[in-house]
């Protein structure tokens, strides 16, 4: 998590709360963008126009507030700029600012709280839950692919998505 | 059996009689459930499990007394300073680049290299905590093609520092962790995809001779 201090030092310019932002906020920015473009070089772009537009911004980011929203914000507006820019390359008789964005855009929102819920797990937690759910493995074949004891496997499966449904329930209750 | 348990093993795709019947009797997990299913879905989608393969080094600054990487193709002492003062008039329009209200601290005139002579450019930085803030504009110079991307450098002798890279050169914005004191020229490369850190032979544009800054 990051500390008020670094929230401060971010509002400063400190490049190295930028840093300190990207190790917290990089996979869920990434994340976004990937699923909403849909290719991995638009989403590397996406995530260094996300971070530069921060930056430049970082006079009008309150530390005192959590930076997700505020940054999640400027990471959906940076993909759906470089999905406009690829559309009006792509179809030059189009007109981009018609375009009706994808509904890879509509759960954004969705994926990057659950990246970041990932991001809170233990390594060991997020290696089971990866492989659940990524990877389609039962138990029986995590525990043979971890070379971990079934019960561990189970243990830590069934902990870790515990703390996933606690942490993701405002969007189970936002949705139902 | 509490729901919480309930939660965590619909989200983890678990199915047994137990957690039915945990549902059947509590109208809370019943109408959270297709929620949990939702997420559980896109728990599963290869975007959530994927990481970015880069870092916002290029953006913000290295760390003190560290060298960038070696430039391979140092060959531009062709250009005249007669062919240099001509391309200064020709992108004088760019001279005071103002961006939020504030002008920049320094412009550097860009010419077309050798891999695209008709291109031109300028680069405006504005001086910040821990680098500069950068504005190239560049006429000329069409998008990257697919698996290329363009990249800016500041250069000092031989010695290049990338402030990123970008795939449409028409008007771009990149923040470096180095001043221009320490690396007075610029040049933009064309780089293909092949991992290698240094600039590559396909120069773009450069910057003609070190900027007095203004």
């Amino acid at each position: 998590m990051i500390s008020g201090r670094m929230r401060r030092r971010f509002r400063a310019g400190d490049p190295d709360a930028v840093r300190a932002f990207y190790e917290e906020f990089g996979r869920a920015v990434f994340v976004v963008a990937f699923r909403a473009l849909g290719d991995r070089g638009l989403a590397e772009e996406a995530v260094q126009a996300t971070f530069l537009k921060a930056w430049q911004s970082c006079s009008r980011y309150d530390p005192d507030r959590d930076p997700a929203p505020w940054l999640y914000a400027i990471a959906r507006r940076a993909a759906i700029d470089l999905y406009r820019r690829e559309r009006r390359h792509g179809a030059s008789e189009e007109h981009p600012e018609m375009a009706v964005l994808p509904e890879t855009f509509e759960t954004t929102w969705e994926a990057w709280e659950i990246r970041l819920c990932l991001d809170r797990l233990s390594a060991e937690e997020q290696a089971v839950v990866r492989a659940v759910h990524f990877l389609g493995m039962s138990h029986r074949e995590v525990a043979d692919f971890l070379t971990l004891p079934i019960g561990t496997v189970k243990s830590r499966s069934h902990r870790a998505h515990r703390r996933l449904a606690e942490m993701l329930a405002h969007l189970e209750e936002a949705s139902a | 059996m509490i729901c919480d348990d309930v939660r965590a093993a619909v989200l983890a795709g678990e199915t047994g009689t137990r957690y039915d019947d945990h549902m059947a009797g509590c109208p809370d997990c019943r109408i959270i459930r297709p929620e949990l299913e939702r997420l559980r879905r896109i728990l599963g989608e290869a975007a959530i499990w994927e990481d970015p393969s880069g870092s916002v080094d290029g953006l913000v600054t290295r760390a003190p007394g560290s060298r960038g990487p070696a430039l391979r193709a140092p060959h531009r002492g062709r250009w005249s300073l007669v062919a240099a003062a001509a391309l200064v008039a020709a992108v004088g329009l760019f001279a005071v680049v103002v961006v939020g209200g504030e002008p920049a601290d320094w412009t550097v005139p860009l010419a077309g290299a050798e891999s695209a002579p008709a291109a031109s450019g300028t680069v405006a930085g504005w001086n910040v905590d821990g680098g500069s803030r950068l504005v190239l504009e560049t006429s000329g110079l069409p998008p990257a093609a697919p698996g290329q991307t363009y990249e800016l450098w500041f250069m000092s002798g031989h010695e290049a520092f990338s402030a990123g890279t970008f795939a449409d050169p028409a008007s771009v914005q990149l923040m470096v962790g180095v001043s221009r004191r320490e690396y007075p020229n610029v040049l933009v490369t064309l780089e293909p995809a092949d991992g290698d850190p240094a600039p590559s032979a396909t120069w773009v544009l450069w910057s003609t001779w070190d900027e007095e800054e203004s």
